[in-house]
């Protein structure tokens, strides 16, 4: 638990040479746990990525600080979220036929991130002034709160960065429906 | 805590056990702001999948094996040299699955060049298993695809495969099945490998048959085969 919690410290500091090593530990043991789940073989690697990335992610955005249990318990808790994702046994939600998955464990909301639409939104993204751009990656990147953006941005008040976000949310929306034209 | 508060806690992971459980059930019953929350995690999700690219790849650089250089041939052919040497010298009954051992090594990918990203096709998945020399995955991938190719390749790898995982008896069956229509690039390459899967199942005469075709043809593998052939004759 020291080290595992030594490990998270390093990984905050965006050591990525630890996040290496989280990799290829982790790596053998998680493939042994995901094809207890009928999912297929080749996608395992990919489940892998992305759940060793989610709790790089996690770290980063603060969500995860303090361990309460092992890097491995709460390594494959992630793993296990996606590996359900695929498989669609996640307790979800459906909004006009999207799919909303939750995991009351890890405290998370995911959609299914279907790739065309991704990379639509992600050109909508680099479409956007560099204002707009910086305040909703912090705000839904870094997972910072709306007070810590008006100070790292130097903004006025909280309601100027509220108006703002809206704006950038609303122009990015019309940027995402214009390019569906 | 109104609906705005609960959004931005949660996209600052702030949300007490509580709260997440008063905005899954606001989720759950109000669809203005299901909406609303649904294109922000869209939002969320789209920058960190731009933000997963380069450690996506650095994983794949951490799982690569040490590339093998192309030059199969000539490595076969210095040991295939060394062998005919020695064999001057020890004249002995030559152990087939020896020559084998050193004389098979599975044929480079001539079809996909080696990239992996998340919009792998499955027949790129199927290359990349070769490439990485695991075998036994790129066995199933190449027999599903295989019934399905039109090109004729696959099931040339799909025999390489089986070779690379020792299973030279149904290597045989898929490199001779008369259904199977030869790239032209490859018949030699048949030939070849048909010859050594012949050696590993100690089938001396069809060993001979098919070494003698690669000789004929004159392929990359000839000589490689003359000294085999004087080697087991």
């Amino acid at each position: 638990m020291i080290k595992d919690q030594y490990v998270v410290d390093k990984l905050k500091e965006e050591d990525l040479k630890t996040l290496d090593e989280v990799y290829l530990t982790y790596k053998k043991e998680f493939f042994l746990f995901a094809r207890t789940f009928s999912i297929p073989e080749s996608d395992i690697g990919d489940v892998y990525q992305e759940t060793i990335i989610s709790l790089y992610e996690n770290i980063q955005n603060k969500k995860l600080e303090h361990l309460t249990s092992t890097l491995k318990t709460y390594l494959f808790a992630i793993g296990k979220f996606k590996i359900y994702k695929q498989l669609q046994k996640n307790k979800s939600l459906t909004h006009e036929g999207n799919i909303i998955h939750i995991s009351e464990e890890m405290q998370v909301f995911e959609t299914e991130a279907e790739e065309e639409r991704q990379h639509l939104i992600q050109k909508g993204l680099q479409q956007l002034g560099a204002k707009c751009q910086k305040v909703l990656e912090l705000y839904y990147y870094k997972g910072m709160a709306l007070d810590e953006i008006q100070t790292e941005l130097d903004y006025t008040s909280k309601d100027v960065l509220k108006s703002q976000k809206s704006r950038c949310l609303k122009q990015l929306k019309e940027l995402v429906k214009k390019s569906y034209e | 805590m109104n609906k705005e508060g609960l959004t931005e806690k949660y996209f600052s992971n702030r949300l007490s056990e509580a709260e997440f459980v008063k905005l899954q059930e606001l989720l759950e019953t109000d669809a203005a702001f299901r909406e609303a929350f649904y294109s922000e995690l869209e939002i969320q999700q789209a920058l960190a999948g731009e933000k997963h690219r380069s450690l996506k790849e650095r994983f794949e650089k951490l799982e690569e094996i040490p590339k093998r250089k192309n030059n199969w041939h000539l490595y076969a052919a210095a040991i295939a040299a060394l062998i005919a040497i020695g064999s001057l010298f020890y004249n002995t009954e030559p152990n087939y699955q020896e020559v084998y051992a050193v004389h098979f090594e599975p044929y480079p990918n001539i079809v996909t060049p080696v990239v992996r990203n998340a919009s792998e096709t499955p027949i790129e998945k199927a290359y990349s298993y070769y490439n990485n020399r695991k075998y036994k995955d790129a066995i199933k991938a190449f027999e599903e695809l295989k019934i399905t190719d039109t090109t004729g390749f696959v099931t040339f790898y799909y025999a390489m495969s089986l070779m690379a995982d020792s299973q030279v008896e149904k290597a045989i069956n898929t490199l001779e099945n008369p259904n199977w229509e030869i790239p032209q690039k490859l018949q030699s390459q048949t030939d070849w490998y048909l010859a050594l899967s012949y050696l590993k199942s100690e089938n001396k005469e069809k060993a001979i048959f098919y070494l003698e075709k690669v000789i004929i043809t004159d392929g990359a593998m000839a000589s490689q085969a003359k000294n085999i052939l004087l080697k087991i004759k």
